[in-house]
């Protein structure tokens, strides 16, 4: 029991550090560019404020087409979204930039 | 005779004479003296009050004078221009112009009923408040060898409610027809609060993260397969636990980590059957000992195509106070996915696998049969692969597009190294087509070739139809 503990402390206070470092690191780059790869044509894709549509577009189709078909932007107005879209943040693991550009292009696009 | 009318005639002359005389008589006073009069009104002095009325009247009228002199001259000139220049002119289309604005007045005409009908639909979309919808219906007809065919259904619905920026709850709950009754299940119920941009915090009954297939892949509107894999299917791992939960993801670079542990009450473990010695359950709602389960996962994203995964589970299983209080496991599996569309194969490929391995301490097992000692281990792994030409434009037949067609393969294998009671070892190839009638829309159907060692075969035939909303 106090292994099971234990372990489980050790764990979480290292997820947790590599969260707060990651968050400081990242709220520099942010700002800054993300770049995304694709296989055969390597795209980068800025996440600056002039292509945020295509940005989101990117994350959208990336990493909603993953695990299950793309549904309509049109299926939901934009409230609907936005809760769908945190529903998906929590569950498929994403960042709060990744949440934030795929919910913009959906309701922008819905 | 001649001399009457003479003096005839004199006399009318006297009377003329005298008549003559006397109107000049009475006329040639009072003329002349109106004529004086008047001569004597037209000289009359004016006062000096009524000379500067006079003058000041007369400045006003010369001001309007001149002023309309102006007008009346700068009129002409522009008369004179218009004049000149309308034989130069260029040609108006003036069908044209009106053709304009009658097409812009159309088009705002068209934006005021488009708000129109936005507004009034608007309530009827979901999501329009804090709360919206979600879940998944499905029909499933199966017919199995040694098993009697039957249909299935269940629908179950996820309700999601975000009061706030960071706050989310979502609960589903699934209905469900078996034998002769119907039955509901609270399927998940967490409340998550997002702790910073790269780590949410969860609490409640949630889908279990190990592997991918209980969090990603089971809604029967996205498991491309009519079946779930036996590793899932046969309950080495379980769908959903009772705990807390921490998770997220961060990119490094130009690749992605994500991350979710997890401190719930764990499986638990059976022993009181012939049917289910030495297998764990995982609806351990009320824990059985005081030691709670740690898991967790973590997957590495080369690409966004790609995902890599290595997650575990670990906890003492026994009840409290039994023999068996001693007995812990361990649970580990690896997981990897590819999914991504092709030009050079006209379609998406998507490939999946999944391997557990479950470790359960030796244990004693007596009851309705001979004491029984055997090492509780139990492994399995699938491979699955799906191609779906979504680039495609050919059709079969009038109405079915190619596009919409996907064909899977999955083989699954299962191994156990214990007695009956933890199950035969499977080796079972399935072959899948499903015809997606939308995105969110699906008709499934597949073949089953089971190969049970030891054992009859369980051959099966299913047919699904399945809605995502």
């Amino acid at each position: 029991m106090k292994t099971t503990w234990l372990t489980a402390l050790y764990i979480i206070t290292g997820l947790a550090t590599v969260s707060v470092v990651a968050s400081g690191c990242q709220k520099t780059q942010r700002s800054t560019e993300m770049t995304m790869t694709d296989s055969d044509d390597t795209t980068t894709v800025a996440t600056n404020s002039d292509t945020p549509y295509r940005a989101g577009a990117l994350l959208w189709s990336q990493n909603c087409s993953r695990c299950h078909n793309l549904r309509n932007p049109r299926e939901r107005g934009d409230r609907g979204w936005d809760i769908i879209a945190h529903h998906m943040r929590v569950r498929g693991n994403l960042t709060a930039e990744e949440h934030r550009l795929i919910l913009a292009f959906l309701q922008s696009a819905n | 005779m001649g001399s009457d009318l003479d003096d005839g005639m004199k006399t009318i002359h006297a009377l003329r004479f005298g008549l003559f005389a006397l109107v000049l008589v009475f006329t040639a006073g009072p003329v002349p003296a109106l004529i004086a009069q008047q001569d004597s009104a037209d000289d009359a002095p004016v006062t000096r009050r009524e000379f500067k009325k006079f003058l000041e009247d007369y400045q006003q009228f010369r001001g309007e004078y001149v002023q309309l002199k102006q007008e009346n001259e700068e009129l002409r000139k522009e008369l004179a221009e218009i004049k000149a220049g309308v034989g130069d002119a260029p040609a108006v289309d003036w069908k044209e112009q009106l053709d304009t604005i009658a097409w812009a007045q159309r088009e705002s005409i068209l934006d005021d009923v488009r708000e129109e009908i936005r507004d009034a639909t608007e309530p009827w979309l979901p999501g329009v408040s804090n709360f919206t919808l979600g879940g998944a219906a499905v029909v499933t007809y199966q017919d199995r060898d040694n098993v009697d065919s039957t249909f299935g259904a269940s629908f179950a619905p996820i309700l999601l409610w975000k009061p706030n920026d960071k706050l989310l709850f979502e609960t589903q709950v699934a209905f469900g027809l078996s034998s002769n009754e119907t039955w509901l299940e609270l399927d998940q119920f967490q409340i998550s609060y997002l702790l910073n941009d790269y780590m949410t915090v969860g609490a409640g009954k949630f889908l279990t993260p190990f592997g991918t297939f209980w969090e990603r892949w089971h809604p029967a509107w996205i498991n491309k397969m009519a079946t779930m894999p036996l590793i899932y299917e046969r309950g080495l791992v379980g769908a959903t636990s009772l705990g807390v939960q921490l998770r997220g993801g961060f990119p490094i670079g130009k690749t992605k980590l994500n991350y979710a542990a997890y401190y719930v009450n764990g499986p638990d473990f059976k022993d009181t059957s012939v049917s289910s010695t030495g297998n764990l359950g995982f609806e351990n709602f009320r824990d059985n000992n005081n030691d709670k389960s740690f898991g967790g996962r973590i997957g590495f994203m080369p690409t966004p195509e790609f995902e890599l995964g290595y997650s575990f589970l670990t906890g003492r299983v026994g009840d409290s106070g039994s023999r068996f209080r001693g007995t812990d496991t361990f649970i580990q599996g690896i997981d990897l996915s590819y999914s991504r569309e092709h030009e050079a194969i006209k379609g998406r490929i998507d490939l999946r696998a999944e391997a557990i391995w479950v470790d359960t301490d030796r244990a004693i097992f007596t009851g309705p049969f001979d004491p029984l000692t055997f090492d509780n281990k139990r492994n399995g792994w699938y491979v699955q692969g799906a191609y779906r030409p979504t680039l495609s434009n050919a059709m079969l037949g009038k109405n079915i597009e190619l596009k919409n067609v996907e064909f899977v393969f999955r083989y699954d294998q299962l191994r156990n190294s214990g007695p009956r009671p933890l199950g035969a070892d499977h080796d079972q190839f399935t072959m899948g087509l499903d015809y997606w009638i939308q995105p969110n829309i699906v008709w499934k159907t597949a073949f089953t070739h089971d190969n049970v060692r030891g054992d009859k075969d369980e051959n099966g035939f299913y047919m699904q139809f399945a809605i995502g909303f």
